[in-house]
């Protein structure tokens, strides 16, 4: 069974203490809501990529040259 | 170190822990400062994450970070209300604790509670996480508890291992 660990600052005293079922049970809620959190990020970083990458080849097919199009990010 | 710096409690784990609460925290400081020094069993390539919790309320946290990872470049985000920092799992080189602190400001006031942290994961000569992140807790009660816990990559859980190091500082300011 897993534990935790609870430090009273006001005696020092520490104390070990199993997790309830619920508890467990939550944890396993909060890593999936997480993991969805994570591929929702992902997938916004990637399509942020891909769309300055699209642009970025549009510019050039205009005639612009890389540091053109770099100094356009700064 | 300025004597404004005072420590309030430390532990350091000899076995595993999903979590890690300082209770019973004294009102009579300015700021508060949590340090970790922290592994975990998380099955990761590299860095897991791990939240932050007052008072065992589970509401009301707002954030935001910006990072590095070994792919390099920076990010940054918004999705990590209640973050802690990043912390090594079972793919970083073993035995090497992430190293993070916490800063928070004003805990006794009945005003909203922001909070900052600083955190890197370092995998030896090869790769490492860096991270800041800004936090507010929009809750008006005094800080009494603090817990850490969550700690995740993907859907995997994992807890803190056994040499893990916490430790809380009272500022004062004066």
């Amino acid at each position: 069974m897993p534990t935790k660990l609870i430090v009273d600052c006001s005696t020092g005293i520490t104390t070990e203490v199993e997790l309830t079922a619920e508890e467990i049970a939550q944890r396993e809620v909060e890593a999936a809501a997480f993991a969805v959190a994570e591929a929702e990020r992902i997938a916004a970083e990637e399509a942020k990529a891909q769309a300055k990458a699209s642009a970025e080849a549009k510019l050039a097919a205009l005639g612009l040259t890389a540091e053109e199009i770099a100094a356009l990010g700064k | 170190m300025a004597s404004t710096y005072i420590l309030i409690a430390k532990t350091t784990l000899t076995t595993s822990q999903s979590s890690v609460t300082f209770s019973s925290i004294p009102q009579t400081y300015t700021d508060l400062i949590l340090h970790q020094s922290a592994m975990s069993n998380v099955s990761t390539s590299l860095a897991g994450n791990y939240n932050i919790e007052f008072n065992g309320v589970t509401t009301g946290y707002s954030g935001r970070r910006i990072y590095a990872d070994p792919s390099g470049g920076a990010a940054s985000d918004t999705g990590t209300p209640k973050w802690a920092g990043f912390i090594p799992g079972t793919g970083a080189t073993q035995n090497v604790p992430n190293s993070c602190t916490l800063y928070i400001g004003n805990y006794t006031s009945s005003n909203y509670k922001p909070w900052k942290l600083d955190v890197v994961v370092e995998n030896q000569t090869s790769s490492a996480y860096e991270g800041l992140g800004t936090n507010l807790w929009s809750n008006t009660a005094a800080i009494t508890s603090i817990v850490l816990k969550d700690i995740s990559s993907g859907a995997n859980t994992g807890s803190f291992l056994a040499n893990s190091t916490f430790t809380l500082y009272g500022i004062k300011n004066s």
